[in-house]
């Protein structure tokens, strides 16, 4: 269906040239293309300028609480594993007031996609430094300069047990889609970072800085756990490369159960066989 | 001489089955038609310390116990330091004969030296079977025939068929031992309706499993972890799932995402873990997910004594989260109200669609108690659901305040589930008309909300009034026996508050709380301009027991 039937009437209120516009086009195209229909997705989406497009999607939407995105998720995945839940996080979210849940979530190997919109800022409460923000960058919290090293989200998700590990771009359309439609098939945890440069409040990180950075991972070996790890590094040392693409992908058992427990009878739940032990 | 009415408590250190031996003895005085009821007391620790089970035994169904006890039994020198003092004339020590104690400083108390360790090493487990002896010894001693004790050492085991024959002949080695000795207290079977020996934790889990659960992440915390144990134990044969969240956090979030999602969940804590909640909370608040929480306390604050009791979080739990929104709280009194109340609990919380708390404590959610079965007239069934056309409203405005619900799946029943303020469709706003209307529309749910009448108990024209909640019921029960001109007014539904001004104007009113700062008390103030005149509080991690209630109304009348 055309992708403006994954999106309500609502005008999203991102900034002009926010790289949120293109996710958001990347992911409808991607659920267009695997033919998802709408109300077997459902969507978490955290607090902040990602947050807000809750009330921008046509499905079914959980608007949650800053950092909490996760947890709701894993909740509605386990008891209706036919759903396919998508979440939707910032990266102050994500790796800041967050942390644990993508830890153990990847951990448990839920299910589900967690899509970070990763602008290395907290934009939407006027552009302070975030645990992705790069050690120098001056920023409202950081007038000075960032003293401390960023997080590594995608080394943090390989080491956490994370079954599937990309890095995005905003900038990059098309390779971001197919991103998309690989985590969504991939059954387990699937963490994609975007990078999305922030127009108003990141003028470190910008698409131009990015553009002349970014590359594509090739003759790479998904199933090589410490190969992963070393390219997810490339972009904490000296060689200021970005690698795009999937790090690591392997198969694991989920948490998930196949049954969907949402729809069964409860009224009349026969409990005088577990009452007998207490006579 | 004393029969069917005496208090016994085992002691020794943690690792030495205390608590089996607490639920072996209850049981087996159940089994004889009698009534029991066993509290246990503990430090936070695995081995070592001192771990106490108190077990009174009665005809008559009751729910407390005394300060005085009449057979202890000591299976280390620090049970009886500790508990000397609660011996009455006539009582009885039963303790390891290499304890060292001295007659002229028992005097009116009958010492029973038996050979605790030497019985249990001849038949197998030292470590583990002094207590299999002392049960045994005590039962000789009381004059309980052995069959009892036989029968429930034999279900007791069932799993582990190589323990059975050990731990009946040390048990039988411990009844001979003391079977010929006088006694001042005995106990005789009587003919009775089979009855139940639970805990409060046991009827929690049960009523969860009744009303539908399927599904509980739970993060560890005293005084549930009975409660978690259980349900995880069940969960593979009853088709629910117990998870073990990250944190509490995740724990609730869990819960409210499952909930959403269409599967009866619920999250469990005390104190410490709904702290971290209270966010969450209020996102179930303004999301209007249907959302069961089983509260435990303890004695706070923070650490506090992790496994005391104490009900000292009623204002807390009235007044968790951020912003405004209803919600419902529960305190059931005994066991038996702890498996009806979280069945109601489920349904009004499908029902109404806001968090519904069931608050209990320590020493509610770990005593054992025999009740005749666990029943409920409370139906269960599904509430509230929409079968969605275009255009669904999952907020729509309505008379009460209880709008249809779809849930993830449904075809045409898309909505927002948000945590901003949002219109009928979910969608965020700050529109000042809608949210106003909002606001209201979710107080509304609570002016239908029909809970039962509070339960007056006693004399219902007496002058004098006790006003309480929760598990101080059993203790205050029985104290009530020795007064004409009281009664006693149970409050179980406290948000939102019940409407007793014309119960209790005109009466002297005495509050009874485990507490410090007189919570229900401030309540009943607040809703009813009424200033009880008396306050009886206890805040030393320990409930009431039915003697002190006793003294303290004698000083107030």
């Amino acid at each position: 269906m055309p992708i403006k039937d994954y999106f309500t009437d609502i005008k999203p209120t991102w900034c002009p040239g926010c790289g949120n516009f293109g996710i958001r086009t990347a992911l409808a195209q991607a659920l267009d293309e695997l033919k998802i229909p709408n109300h077997k997705l459902l969507m978490f989406t955290d607090v902040g300028c990602s947050g807000n497009q809750s009330s921008w999607y046509k499905m079914y939407t959980f608007h949650s609480l800053h950092g909490r995105s996760l947890p709701p998720a894993i909740g509605s995945k386990i008891v209706n594993p036919e759903l396919t839940v998508l979440v939707q996080n910032g990266d102050g979210g994500a790796y800041g007031e967050g942390t644990n849940h993508l830890i153990h979530a990847a951990r448990k190997n839920i299910n589900l996609i967690y899509m970070v919109h990763n602008n290395q800022r907290y934009s939407l409460t006027t552009g302070q430094a975030t645990p992705t923000t790069d050690e120098g960058s001056k920023t409202k919290s950081t007038p000075y300069g960032a003293t401390e090293p960023p997080i590594n989200p995608l080394t943090l998700a390989i080491a956490s047990g994370a079954t599937f590990v990309a890095r995005g771009f905003a900038g990059d359309l098309p390779h971001l889609k197919e991103l998309i439609k690989a985590a969504i098939q991939h059954q387990g945890f699937a963490l994609v970072d975007i990078l999305q440069p922030c127009v108003v409040f990141n003028k470190d990180n910008t698409f131009e800085w990015f553009k002349e950075r970014v590359y594509k991972l090739e003759n790479h070996d998904t199933s090589n756990k410490l190969e992963a790890f070393k390219r997810a590094q490339e972009w904490n040392g000296e060689n200021k490369k970005i690698p795009l693409g999937i790090f690591y992908q392997e198969q694991r058992p989920t948490l998930n159960k196949d049954k969907n427990l949402t729809q069964e009878n409860i009224e009349n739940v026969d409990i005088s066989p577990l009452i007998e032990e207490f006579f | 001489m004393q029969i069917n009415n005496l208090q016994w408590k085992i002691g020794g250190q943690a690792g030495y089955g205390i608590m089996s031996a607490g639920e072996i003895f209850g049981k087996a005085c159940t089994r004889a038609g009698l009534n029991a009821f066993a509290t246990n007391d503990y430090p936070s620790l695995v081995r070592g310390g001192s771990n106490t089970f108190t077990i009174r035994v009665k005809e008559t169904p009751f729910s407390t116990y005394l300060s005085k006890t009449n057979l202890l039994v000591a299976l280390n020198k620090e049970t009886i330091d500790l508990y000397k003092h609660e011996l009455t004339e006539n009582s009885a020590i039963i303790y390891d004969e290499n304890i060292p104690l001295e007659e002229k400083d028992f005097p009116n108390i009958n010492l029973f030296p038996i050979p605790m360790e030497k019985f249990a090493q001849e038949f197998g487990y030292a470590d583990v079977m002094r207590n299999t002896v002392a049960i045994g010894a005590s039962f000789g001693l009381l004059k309980l025939d052995f069959q009892f004790l036989e029968g429930v050492i034999k279900d007791i085991f069932a799993k582990k068929p190589k323990v059975i024959e050990p731990n009946i002949s040390a048990a039988k080695a411990g009844y001979d031992f003391l079977k010929e000795k006088e006694s001042h207290y005995q106990l005789k079977p009587k003919q009775a309706q089979k009855q139940l020996f639970i805990s409060g934790n046991h009827a929690l889990a049960l009523g969860s499993i009744k009303a539908g659960l399927k599904f509980a992440p739970i993060y560890p915390i005293t005084p549930i972890n009975p409660l978690i144990n259980y349900l995880a134990l069940k969960s593979k044969d009853h088709n629910f799932i117990v998870e073990t969240p990250e944190d509490e956090i995740s724990g609730i979030l869990q819960t409210i995402g499952a909930s959403h999602t269409g599967a009866r969940s619920m999250v469990a804590t005390s104190g410490a873990g709904f702290s971290l909640m209270t966010e969450s909370l209020a996102l179930a608040g303004i999301t209007e997910t249907p959302l069961v929480i089983l509260y435990g306390q303890r004695a706070g604050p923070a650490t506090g004594m992790p496994t005391k009791t104490e009900q000292s979080d009623l204002l807390f739990v009235k007044n968790a989260a951020h912003g405004e929104f209803p919600r419902i709280i529960i305190a059931p009194g005994d066991v038996q109200e702890c498996f009806e109340e979280t069945l109601r609990a489920f349904q009004l919380a499908e029902k109404y669609q806001l968090p519904v708390i069931v608050l209990t404590d320590k020493f509610l959610n770990e005593s054992i108690q025999t009740i005749p079965n666990l029943t409920s007239n409370i139906q269960i069934k599904r509430e509230s659901f929409a079968t969605p056309k275009q255009d669904f409203k999952r907020y729509q405005f309505t008379e009460s305040g209880i709008s249809p619900r779809s849930i993830p799946g449904q075809e045409n029943g898309f909505f927002v589930a948000n945590s901003d303020e949002h219109d009928e469709y979910g969608y965020s706003t700050s529109d000042p008309e809608i949210r106003t209307k909002m606001v209201d529309k979710r107080f509304k749910k609570l002016e239908n909300l029909k809970l039962p009448e509070p339960i007056l108990h006693g004399n219902p024209d007496a002058r004098t009034m006790i006003i309480s909640w929760g598990s101080t019921k059993g203790a205050i029960l029985e104290a009530l026996e020795k007064f004409d001109n009281l009664n006693f007014l149970q409050l179980q539904y406290l948000t939102p508050f019940p409407d007793i001004t014309n119960l209790i104007k005109n009466k002297q009113l005495i509050i009874i709380e485990n507490n410090r700062t007189n919570q229900l008390a401030k309540l009943i103030q607040q809703n009813t301009l009424i200033k009880p005149q008396h306050l009886i509080n206890k805040y030393d991690g320990f409930q009431f027991t039915a003697d002190q209630i006793e003294e303290e109304l004698k000083k107030c009348l």
